[in-house]
């Protein structure tokens, strides 16, 4: 079969389709994309991508993903120092921070139990967790995602911290916003009943 | 439910056939290795997304394509109308459609086009190993229950990774008993969730079980059907709490093999005729009679749980059989629903039986179907 491009193009392209999401086909369409744009905004594209990588660290309290450390979270003042919600992933904490709803501190974990992955306690940030459990912190929330791993891990951390007489609270699962119970699926409208409160 | 019309293109040795069926009675005839299980295969898939007799979805596609396509067309009890589509591609994989709409989630679609099936492959069920029988109850109950089909897919996603901490052989035997506690919670949590639904189901299913047996069979035999695991107990609290026995006391028997030793992935469920284990002592025709009363109940339940009346698909019904039961089993089934038959016998054999004076006759022949009058 004759080749269709250049080895210069391959190699973008070859490179953009290992990116989450992006397949031969859209990786195709982003080249030829930049091709057809001024340069400079290719080469701000390309810096910006190179300074990510530069600037971007580990905030050293809470491990969430940050240009300067200790993280804004972490040093403002306005936070709620007492209240620490334990995620996965830094993602987690700009989907919960999106809220606008919680006022407190965060840690992320780095992932969750998955011993098939080769991932146990000592792989997540479990430890540092538990030192600053050590200050005056009076509540846990632990919004680990509502899968088979993300559970087991809630598991893992309430018995972990239950000896340290602090506050254990895992978010509630349940039924969309906006979502009538007549649309709502099986398996989520009997979580939701599961977990249901006291008014 | 009432399948009204099938299409096939390049769907196994097919090329492009279109079909319109009886409500009732559906003979198909044919030589061995003609298509007839073929089309049974196409009618099961369009109702539970996948196929009763492989996993590898490749093999659905005419030796010439890399494509192929099934469009049925149903009609539910209410009188709705439904065209259910399968696509599939090699490259891509499946997908599903009904009334042009796609379908998001498989899970969502089982149990909302009920069938049944019996075909010698079904004679594993009980002659063979007790993963057969778990799969049987399993694809019945997830038919009339999603909520079990989602608590099984996440008790087998726990037990592979207990099963990896436990077959782990850097680990000391305390390391491993701390590895895996955050697990045994949600083990012990979804696997009683199971037992429990498997048990209640087996002493509902039972009745009808023994009920279908005595009718069809031709000899007074009893049937008996039970659920057989190390873990009992009559409601969930008692199965959790022998559950966390059982698992403490199996501890060091899982840390030598390397893998969780008991819960429901291990249990099975047993048939008796005239209390002799009918795996170990049954005759072939015993087995058959059993496997049709099973197919039978099933029906009865799916469409009681369901509201639906489940179609009917019986794979090779006339081999290994003594014509005066086959006549009970033929009377019994068309009171039922819409029936999908096929058989090696010729159809003008079949065609003086008064039992099948309503039927609609197929012929097929290397993968070109006729509708003999």
């Amino acid at each position: 079969m004759e080749r269709y491009f250049s080895d210069s193009i391959q190699h973008a392209v070859d490179e953009l389709s290992k990116l989450p999401g992006i397949g031969k086909k859209s990786a195709q369409r982003i080249v030829f994309f930049l091709l057809k744009i001024p340069k400079p905004n290719v080469v701000e594209l390309a810096d910006s991508l190179v300074d990510i990588k530069d600037k971007s660290k580990f905030c050293s309290v809470c491990y969430n993903i940050t240009d300067t450390d200790p993280c804004p979270i972490c040093s403002s003042g306005r936070r709620d120092q007492s209240t620490i919600c334990v995620v996965e992933e830094a993602n987690d904490v700009i989907a919960l921070e999106k809220t606008g709803e919680y006022r407190g501190l965060f840690h992320v974990l780095g992932g969750a139990l998955s011993p098939l992955d080769g991932i146990g306690p000592d792989e997540l940030r479990v430890k540092e967790l538990m030192t600053r459990l050590k200050e005056d912190v009076q509540e846990v929330i632990i919004a680990t995602n509502p899968n088979t791993e993300g559970e087991a891990t809630a598991i893992y951390l309430a018995k972990l911290i239950q000896p340290l007489n602090i506050k254990i609270t895992r978010i509630a699962r349940g039924i969309p916003v906006g979502i009538d119970i007549e649309h709502a699926d099986e398996i989520t409208l009997s979580r939701a009943i599961e977990g249901r409160v006291t008014f | 439910m009432i399948l009204s019309s099938l299409e096939l293109k390049n769907f196994r040795n097919y090329v492009h056939e279109r079909i319109e069926f009886n409500t009732e009675q559906n003979i198909i005839s044919g030589r061995n290795a003609q298509g007839k299980t073929n089309l049974l295969e196409a009618i099961y898939l369009l109702c539970i997304t996948r196929s009763f007799r492989t996993r590898i979805e490749k093999e659905l596609c005419n030796f010439e394509s890399d494509e192929c396509t099934l469009k049925g067309e149903f009609v539910l009890g209410n009188g709705n109308k439904r065209t259910i589509i399968f696509y599939y591609q090699k490259k891509d994989g499946k997908q599903f459609s009904v009334n042009k709409k796609k379908v998001e989630k498989f899970s969502s679609h089982i149990g909302q086009f009920p069938v049944v099936i019996s075909s010698p492959e079904a004679y594993n069920l009980t002659t063979g190993p007790p993963a057969e029988r778990r799969k049987f109850i399993d694809i019945m109950l997830s038919q009339i229950n999603i909520q079990y089909m989602y608590q099984l897919q996440e008790y087998y996603r726990i037990l592979k990774q207990r099963n990896s901490i436990l077959g782990n052989r850097r680990y000391s035997s305390n390391q491993i008993t701390k590895l895996l506690e955050p697990w045994n919670l949600g083990l012990v949590e979804k696997g009683s969730q199971i037992i429990l639904e498997r048990m209640s189901f087996v002493e509902e299913f039972k009745n009808i079980l023994r009920n279908i047996y005595s009718q069809i069979s031709t000899t007074e035999e009893e049937l008996n059907f039970t659920y057989g695991s190390k873990i009992q107990g009559k409601t969930l609290e008692e199965i959790k709490n022998r559950y966390d026995a059982l698992l403490e006391s199996s501890k060091r028997a899982e840390m030598e093999q390397g893998t969780t030793t008991i819960g429901p992935h291990r249990d099975d469920l047993v048939f008796e005729v005239n209390e002799n284990n009918l795996r170990k002592f049954g005759s072939r025709g015993q087995h058959k009679t059993v496997l049709i009363s099973l197919m039978i109940s099933e029906f009865e339940l799916i469409k009681n749980k369901l509201n639906e009346t489940p179609v009917i698909l019986v794979d090779d019904l006339y081999s290994e059989i003594d014509p005066k039961r086959e006549e009970r089993i033929m009377e019994f089934l068309l009171q039922l629903g819409q029936l999908f038959i096929t058989t090696t016998n010729e159809i003008s054999s079949l065609k003086d039986k008064r039992i099948n004076r309503t039927a609609k006759y197929f012929q097929i022949e290397s993968g070109k179907i006729r509708y003999v009058k």
